[in-house]
């Protein structure tokens, strides 16, 4: 394979202090298919909201910012395109043609929605690919400063060869643009974090951030067993905070949210069951395996490398409790961005991710029967206005 | 006994009736406003995933129902959960899913029963396909096992395999037995069992079809037993190993022993021919030897790769009438059916998953050495089938000359002969080769004899015990 193209334009920046991975100054998280998926299903399957527009105008409204940063002035609207299909499949995505867009047809070869789908989910006959139909929005309006509508009419999903998206001129929809305020990590010593003396974490992150997860020849990044994507945090907290607000107006928003968890549990036992059964692990991991519970620390510093925010152990009894430190998460310091201080925790993905781990470590049975053993609870949370995160992880009594 | 109460729209209890109270060993006031879903016990945690969805999914009219657990204060019951959402809300009926001889308790109980056999019961892989032959079920065995992986290496997960035709995940042609058996017309006749290589595992594989009174053929329940490990199989495995390198050797070696002994047989035929008379008495004795010999070393090296090759090819197998196989023997061997007058009676023969090549072979060895080895009257041969614990056993029985009970192992040796070539030509490889296509069948092949009487060479065909076309034994 060779070197993705604009790879120096996309290149990966690591803050080593609170562990976040950025391109061209966007926060970029890395989630596999399963949760990109599963969060996905859970959106558009609820029965009285648009859940498909909120997938399509977040990944819009992180997209346009995204790819103004990721485009040069003097470029052409062409050259601009190419940058947009560059950094899909740079991204893992999947490879789209936006040659033909003037013409009103985007194509897609390959998918991370698609293999997500395949890979994690029963089968369905209906299209997936949401998220693309956003991204091509936002890279029209970037790349030509039109307003398009984006449908994708046929998809691989359904046994097409190809993804075919019909582009249309559509009205510009303010979901496009998003203010954020500037919300700063609130500073304060580190508490005390429990450590493993046989988990080398700093050589973790140095091996996953110097590991190039950036799309293939097909701009898919099929690693750890799972297929990988970069997603920027943005997408992530607008859909998550669009969904629970749309059900809350229906008195559905605890609902709501518990599904969120139960998305990232979902996730986190098979995100890193894949991990922990990848080669990649077997090689770098592994061989630092000493003790009952170097599983978990191994598994909580690759998801800092992810980029899932700076949270450390600060307190773990194996198979029973375990007490997680976040400090700035990517839910909780986007929430704050984007809205307002909240009086209910939002860290959903890593409440529901920590009871996941647990249960993979120590639950019984099958990985589907792990589901539930574990329960977390967000005890305190920065969109709260508490100084970190914490969650509180004990078996399902 | 069902309780009911009205919910908001945001499934908060509303007017609990006095079943529903005492199901929750609770006063209305207590369970009034209360959220229904925040009742559900978290520990039943996929069931509350599931009804959630289905909530948040619903629209007016939509009826759900769950058995799920309810956790309230100290009181715990598992409930069957009957949610409908109406114009102003929803309405919730609940009832005991264990309450003592309910038709539903059993149910349940049973269910619960099944999945833990299946899960912790047996160290087998267990799948449950339904009609279409779409995975319902598996336990982790199976999951672990098979390790189904996308086209770009990674792993399926369970929820992926749901639904899923398991012929296309396998896509390997190893399980068009599978297929077959569940293509049959007869829902009872739908079984298999037999051993299935899969990728590099030795798979013994049951299918077993599930009937449901009235409803007939729902699916079919499929466990395999990975006995690659099994010692008896590995050794066999080092065994066939061995044999293999041994064959290999024997083919190569016969095979490029042909052309030298080609020349040598060719050049002293020529010396015989020019110079016959010429040389004295005992020159022309000498070279008649050599030319003998060079005759039955050919004839011998011909038999070598013969057997060799028995071992060699991987013959495809596929439904196979035997009676086919014998009438193609008895074409092959016209000139001295002819010659000796023999007279060949065949019963009625099975289909048997086999190939037509190697069985025509087989009966062919068999008719040509009972014409053989048959003096002082007309060759009588009969060729039977019958049932032997669900494989067929062939018999081919003569009027020879008979084999004393010494020499009975012997004759499936190689190069074995109990008579003077002079009196009875060949190689002593004919029996030897034959026995190599019945092992290669997975069957087994034996003799038994009355010298002056005549022979029964007996075999089997074991290797799908369900490829005949007969009914299959039920009990079996």
């Amino acid at each position: 394979m060779g070197e993705p193209p604009y790879r120096d334009r996309f290149a990966l920046h690591y803050d080593w202090t609170l562990h976040r991975r950025q391109v061209i100054d966007e926060e970029l998280i890395i989630h596999c298919h399963h949760y990109n998926a599963k969060v996905q299903h859970t959106i558009e399957g609820a029965a009285k909201i648009d859940g498909k527009h909120i997938m399509v105008s977040s990944a819009q409204a992180a997209f346009v910012p995204f790819l103004a940063r990721a485009v040069r002035p003097t470029e052409t609207p062409r050259e601009k395109y190419g940058v947009a299909a560059a950094l899909y499949a740079y991204l893992g995505f999947g490879t789209i043609d936006l040659t033909q867009i003037e013409h009103g047809e985007v194509t897609a070869t390959a998918s991370h929605f698609v293999e997500g789908w395949r890979a994690g989910f029963p089968q369905r006959s209906t299209p997936v690919c949401t998220f693309t139909e956003g991204y091509v929005q936002a890279a029209a309006r970037v790349a030509a400063g039109r307003a398009v509508r984006v449908r994708e009419t046929r998809c691989m999903m359904q046994g097409h060869p190809s993804c075919k998206f019909e582009v249309v001129p559509g009205p510009l929809d303010d979901a496009l643009f998003v203010t954020r305020r500037p919300f700063e990590v609130p500073v304060g010593p580190n508490p005390e974090y429990a450590r493993s003396p046989n988990i080398d974490e700093q050589k973790i992150y140095n091996a996953l951030i110097e590991m190039p997860i950036h799309g293939d020849a097909q701009g898919v990044i099929p690693m750890f067993n799972v297929y990988l994507a970069n997603m920027p945090a943005l997408f992530y907290n607008l859909i998550s905070i669009r969904f629970v607000e749309e059900m809350k107006k229906l008195g559905l928003g605890d609902t709501a949210r518990q599904l969120l968890k139960y998305d990232a549990e979902t996730c986190g036992l098979n995100t890193f069951r894949g991990i922990l059964n990848s080669a990649e692990w077997d090689g770098l991991i592994e061989p630092m395996m000493r003790q009952e519970d170097d599983k978990l620390f191994g598994i909580i510093a690759v998801s800092n490398a992810l980029g899932w925010g700076n949270w450390h152990v600060l307190s773990h009894e194996p198979g029973v409790t375990l007490a997680m430190g976040a400090r700035n998460g990517y839910e909780a310091l986007g929430y704050r961005e984007l809205r307002a201080v909240t009086r209910e925790p939002v860290c959903l993905m890593l409440t529901g991710v920590s009871a996941g781990i647990m249960g993979l470590i120590y639950g019984e049975g099958s990985v589907p029967e792990r589901i539930g053993q574990f329960t977390s609870t967000e005890s305190s949370c920065i969109g709260c206005d508490h100084p970190s995160c914490r969650f509180d992880v004990r078996a399902t009594s | 006994m069902i309780g009911t109460a009205r919910l908001d729209h945001e499934l908060r209890i509303q007017q609990p009736d006095a079943v529903f109270c005492s199901l929750l060993d609770a006063t209305a006031s207590e369970l009034a406003e209360r959220s229904m879903v925040g009742l559900l016990n978290p520990a039943d945690r996929v069931a509350v995933e599931s009804l959630s969805r289905r909530i948040m999914a619903a629209t007016p009219g939509t009826v759900i129902e769950e058995c799920v657990g309810i956790d309230w204060r100290t009181t715990r019951r598992y409930v069957r959960l009957r949610l409908e959402h109406v114009a102003d809300g929803w309405t919730v009926a609940i009832e005991d899913a264990l309450a003592k001889g309910s038709a539903l308790a059993s149910l349940v109980l049973a269910n619960q029963r099944w999945k833990s056999i299946m899960r912790d019961a047996s160290s087998d892989c267990m799948v449950f396909l339904d009609e279409t032959r779409a995975i319902i079920e598996h336990n982790t065995r199976f999951f672990e096992l098979m390790t189904f992986r996308s086209p770009h290496g990674v792993q399926l997960n369970e929820a992926a395999l749901r639904g899923r035709d398991l012929f296309r995940l396998w896509n390997d042609p190893s399980f068009d037995v599978l297929e077959r058996a569940l293509d049959r017309p007869r829902p009872r006749d739908r079984k298999f069992e037999g051993m299935i290589e899969f990728r590099d595992r030795q798979l013994m594989v049951r299918l077993i079809p599930t009937l449901v009174p009235v409803a007939g053929f729902v699916g079919c329940a499929i466990v395999i037993h990975d006995s690659t490990d099994d010692n008896l199989v590995r050794m066999a495995r080092q065994l066939a190993a061995s044999n293999a390198e041994l064959e290999q050797f024997a083919y190569i070696a016969s095979h490029d022993l042909q052309e030298p002994l080609r020349m040598v047989a060719s050049y002293t035929e020529l010396l015989r021919k020019r110079y016959h008379g010429q040389l004295d008495e005992r020159a022309d004795k000498y070279i008649n030897y050599a030319v003998e010999g060079a005759r039955r070393m050919q004839r011998l090296i011909n038999d070598l790769l013969e057997y060799s090759r028995v071992g060699q090819k991987k013959m495809p197998y596929e439904p196979v009438d035997a009676a086919r196989a014998v009438e193609l023997a008895r074409l092959n061997l016209k000139l001295l059916i002819a010659e000796k007058h023999a007279e060949i009676r065949v019963g009625e023969l099975p289909i048997v998953l086999s190939n037509l090549g190697q069985l025509t072979q087989l009966f062919q060895n068999l008719i040509g050495n009972a014409i053989k080895f048959t003096e002082g009257r007309t060759p009588t041969i009969e060729i039977t089938a019958s049932r032997d614990s669900g494989a067929w056993r062939f018999c081919v029985a003569d009027n020879g000359i008979g084999i004393e009970e010494q020499y009975l192992e012997r004759v499936f040796g190689l190069f074995q002969r109990l008579h003077d070539r002079d009196r009875y030509e060949g190689s002593g490889m004919g029996l030897a080769i034959s026995k190599r296509i019945v092992e290669r069948h997975g069957g087994r092949m034996w003799i038994t004899s009355t010298p002056g009487t005549g022979s029964q060479f007996f075999f089997t065909l074991l290797t799908v015990r369900h490829s005949t076309n007969a009914p299959i034994d039920e009990g079996a």
